[in-house]
């Protein structure tokens, strides 16, 4: 048995977060929140040179033919990195483009591996679709809500500012007879990928923001002394560390239901965003807390890891919203009636 | 990643359930803190140990199955799943005895193993005092040397088990002019020996659950000393690593309690049918924790089997389990509306004895306070 990630996937995600460090700094995180466009330039096609956009994807396609398991680690990278890149989206899109094969897969999955594409996703219970000024191609619900794969210039779209500059969200509408109609996919499979993938994206945020905490309550002093050494302190930042490291094995597991197509897959799934959202959310608030006054200025790093966290925990299905879905699976499963 | 229960996992958790199918006492047996109780606890330990499930890791020749981490954690589950007894001897199983596997002589291991896994002689823990709670290194009891061993005097307290125990392991400061963690011993001693009063003290619950241990020149031979002299407090944080961490909270038993949770809101008799409705969301996210708990010893345990050092995360641990007990206790008290408090009740009187056991749970072994220090200091290396 084993829980943690094998031995290559460790190593393939600490090569990503060398490449995250150089390319992805907090400076040029910055820059991108400034632009327009809100990418890091060269980045994604960074992320498919080092094999992360193939991961997943089918060989057959081009890729590594490899499941979420092996992708886990690097996606709390991503995480870890706040990086405003739809890693997440991409990978959901490339799954149900494999399951649907055809001209579509042809056609789209190369691009995917190659870093020459970008697609969006709109599953779930939300109409905001993630990522979708930024792709070339979207698979979202048509004007019948049902699942199509349509290109950008084919839907209308609205943009939806949110206050995360690293992301680019957008209400999306398709005209009749616009798209290719999906069908027989499993778009549930596909929801609970998206929502484990950014659990494990919401625990590289949360341990960052720990890191941050840590590091500036041991150098800012008050008193005489680092507030590190105050129990007020401690207690808050050792709370963040005990429900970080709660999470990690929920999301871990979710990730393995997922890969085996369990039969607890989309209790474990909810479990996980519920876990990862709830430890992010207050690893963001003790972050802001031990900061105080400079962690409440746009100049200091922790806003743009803080609202990721609001991103992340409000897409996909809310903290609440994955908490009734274990609890339909639990208690109302087992209720006699 | 790969989380299929091992075959030989799987086999050793079906036989395991077998036995306690049909070994399991079918009525709960009286409160362990009782004199009634304390002797059925006993003899529920003895049957056990006849058949080689009482203390499944020992080795074979004292009685266990040489059971691996991931068995033992498959025995557990089943264990508390079955509704099987509380252990009387948890003190001297889950603490005393890996303390004894690791720093014992050969002598200590033929002496105190088997008789402590038959329930014969069930020990007591003799670290706290009246002046030493969290700051336990501040502790004065004394052991005085003399010809051929020791001479204890002092007071211990909080004593688990105290009332109706046969032995008791602690700490005791060997050297006079030691200070903290130095110059302490740890020793092992009968509560019957000359010298030794115990004051049984009645807990929350009213029963006498614990003791306070008053020691006045009491004679404890060199036999007896556990591990090096002045190296007490090292080889009692190996004892408190395994009551935080891994041993003395296994996750069977609150995966077992969170399911019990779910049943009392599923099932309509006994739960307060609106105060039930009204916990749904405290329900499931007891029922998550217990299972977020379950899966991180498990990573734990199979970090442990990988040969990699479990340290101070004992503590986070500790922290995790003890908020969760409090938590699903604390739902069902709220499911059962004015019921809840009613010790005679069929429903709420168990929930109301784990409600009041669970409070203990952020004091003793180390309040959570001192834990969140540990986690700090030693873990994220906050500064002291």
């Amino acid at each position: 048995m084993r829980l943690a990630p094998d031995a290559d996937a460790l190593e393939f995600a600490a090569g990503v977060r060398e490449l995250l460090a150089d390319v992805a700094d907090p400076a040029a995180l910055r820059v991108a929140w400034d632009d327009p466009d809100g990418r890091i330039p060269g980045v994604w096609k960074h992320l498919a040179e080092t094999g992360v956009l193939g991961l997943t994807v089918p060989e057959e396609y081009g890729g590594a033919g490899a499941d979420l398991t092996s992708l886990l680690p690097v996606l709390v990278e991503t995480g870890r990195a706040a990086l405003p890149e739809p890693v997440v989206e991409t990978i959901v899109a490339a799954t149900l483009l494999a399951q649907s094969g055809g001209e579509l897969a042809e056609e789209w999955l190369p691009k995917i591996v190659a870093g020459d594409a970008t697609v969006a996703t709109g599953l779930g219970p939300g109409r905001v679709v993630s990522a979708a000024p930024w792709a070339d191609l979207l698979i979202v619900p048509d004007h019948a809500d049902l699942l199509c794969a349509v290109a950008r210039a084919d839907v209308d779209l609205v943009d939806e500012v949110s206050v995360d500059r690293g992301v680019r969200l957008a209400s999306v509408s398709v005209s009749e007879g616009a798209g290719v109609a999906l069908g027989g996919l499993d778009l549930e499979g596909g929801f609970d990928l998206g929502a484990v993938a950014v659990a494990a994206q919401l625990l590289g945020l949360a341990e960052a923001m720990l890191d941050m905490s840590v590091r500036y309550a041991g150098q800012r002093e008050q008193f005489g002394v680092a507030i590190g050494s105050f129990q007020a302190i401690k207690h808050q930042l050792a709370d963040v560390f005990v429900a970080n490291s709660f999470a990690a094995p929920v999301v871990a597991r979710a990730a393995w239901s997922v890969a085996q197509g369990a039969p607890t897959r989309t209790r474990d799934a909810s479990h996980a965003k519920h876990a990862a959202t709830l430890a992010a959310r207050r690893a963001a608030r003790t972050a802001l807390q031990v900061h105080a006054g400079i962690g409440y200025t746009f100049e200091h790093d922790l806003h743009m890891w803080m609202k990721r966290t609001w991103t992340l925990s409000s897409l996909w299905g809310t903290a609440a919203w994955h908490r009734e879905r274990v609890s339909q699976a639990l208690l109302d499963a087992s209720r006699p009636t | 990643m790969d989380l299929t229960e091992p075959a030989e996992v799987a086999a050793f958790r079906s036989e395991a359930r077998e036995w306690l199918r049909s070994h399991v006492p079918s009525t709960p047996l009286p409160s362990l803190d009782t004199e009634a109780g304390f002797a059925a606890h006993r003899e529920w330990e003895r049957e056990m140990f006849e058949a080689r499930w009482a203390v499944v890791t020992w080795p074979a020749e004292y009685g266990g199955r040489d059971a691996g981490l991931l068995e033992w954690l498959a025995f557990e589950e089943e264990y508390w799943a079955a509704g099987a007894p509380v252990r009387v001897s948890q003190n001297g199983i889950f603490l005393l005895a890996p303390t004894i596997f690791e720093f014992g002589t050969k002598e200590q291991k033929d002496r105190f193993l088997a008789p402590m896994g038959r329930a014969d002689e069930v020990w007591a823990q003799g670290w706290s005092e009246p002046g030493a709670g969290s700051d336990l290194a501040s502790l004065r009891s004394k052991a005085d040397r003399v010809d051929g061993g020791w001479r204890l005097s002092g007071q211990k307290t909080w004593s688990t088990r105290g009332a109706y125990a046969d032995w008791m392991f602690g700490l005791f400061r060997s050297d006079p002019s030691s200070e903290r963690h130095r110059g302490l011993t740890y020793l092992l001693f009968p509560l019957s020996a000359d010298g030794v009063t115990v004051r049984p003290i009645r807990q929350l619950d009213g029963e006498p659950g614990f003791a306070e241990v008053f020691l006045d020149d009491v004679f404890v031979p060199d036999d007896n000393v556990l591990g090096g002299v002045g190296e007490g407090w090292k080889v009692a944080m190996s004892t408190t690593t395994s009551e935080r961490g891994l041993t003395l909270r296994s996750p069977g038993r609150f995966m077992a309690a969170a399911d019990r949770l779910v049943d009392l809101y599923t099932a309509t008799d006994g739960s307060d049918p609106a105060a039930a409705a009204a916990a749904r969301d405290d329900v499931v996210q007891a029922w998550m924790d217990a299972d977020a708990y379950r899966l991180y010893v498990l990573g734990t345990a199979l970090k442990a089997i990988d040969g990699l050092p479990i340290g101070a995360e004992s503590s986070a641990n500790k922290l995790f389990w003890s908020t969760l007990d409090v938590e699903i206790h604390e739902t069902a008290f709220a499911m059962l509306g004015e019921r809840a408090t009613l010790e005679a009740d069929p429903v709420a009187g168990p929930w109301l004895d784990g409600y009041e056991f669970s409070l203990a749970g952020p004091i003793y072994a180390g309040t959570n306070e001192v834990q969140r220090n540990v986690v700090a200091e030693r873990v994220l290396g906050l500064p002291r």
